[in-house]
């Protein structure tokens, strides 16, 4: 995972790995939560590399949408695969992120 | 052609291993839709790991996966002392039962995964296995 931020407009670009199973989930979980204690709240989430979520890793993405919305933040997912997006739209929580 | 793996894992960090063995087996039956199927594969062993064994790493699953000629069956039995599956499942239509994810807790979405992606979800009476089919795309 590697993460790239931006203090000035509070933003942070985290490219998640290629497969995220339970372990690579905690690990997510922990980084993307310590960038909301950190007082970011544009989340740009690059999925370019991602080939497999489960709904460990979907979890942690909607805890963090339920975060930034309680403090009018966004999370952009950015280079999703069709089969990666299609996960996101079977389990209905896409409409949670902005899609680039 | 039938080929079948049974395997035993004890911790959810084992299935990034494991599924080496079923992957191409999925690829090949499921297409596009691969993803999908296997996300569902991966909730049902953490089904049984978190709930069902309580997390605990005592205690093996079983996993039983047969790539028949026209579908895919699954096995997965916990050691837990099973759960009430009754209480997700909607009297009428399964498939088109399907609450807001964000609005149920995390056992209920992995279960409306499983129901949104599976031609069949079944339990046994106790609820700590549980049996998955899907037809091959080709076979729909």
């Amino acid at each position: 995972m590697s993460k790239t931020t931006t203090p000035l407009n509070h933003s942070t670009t985290i490219r998640l790995e290629d497969q995220i199973h339970v372990q690579e989930a905690a690990e997510l979980r922990e980084t993307l939560l310590s960038e909301v204690e950190a007082g970011r709240d544009q989340f740009v989430l690059d999925l370019s590399r991602t080939t497999f979520l489960d709904s460990a890793g979907l979890g942690v993405l909607v805890t963090l949408s339920k975060r930034l919305r309680s403090v009018n933040g966004t999370a952009t997912i950015v280079g999703a695969s069709k089969p990666i997006r299609e996960l996101f739209d079977l389990t209905k929580i896409s409409p949670n992120f902005k899609w680039k | 052609m039938k080929t079948s793996f049974d395997l035993n894992i004890n911790n959810p960090q084992q299935i990034r291993e494991i599924r080496k063995r079923y992957y191409p087996h999925l690829v090949q039956g499921f297409g596009m839709d691969q993803l999908l199927v296997e996300a569902s594969i991966s909730e049902a062993i953490l089904n049984a790991w978190k709930h069902g064994h309580r997390q605990s790493t005592d205690k093996d699953i079983r996993v039983h996966i047969s790539f028949m000629k026209t579908r895919m069956l699954v096995r997965i039995n916990d050691q837990g002392d099973g759960f009430d599956w009754r209480r997700y499942h909607s009297p009428n239509d399964l498939k088109h039962w399907f609450p807001r994810l964000e609005h149920i807790d995390e056992p209920g979405r992995g279960i409306v995964l499983l129901l949104r992606v599976m031609d069949v979800l079944r339990y046994n009476e106790k609820g700590n296995e549980c049996l998955l089919m899907k037809k091959y795309q080709n076979q729909e």
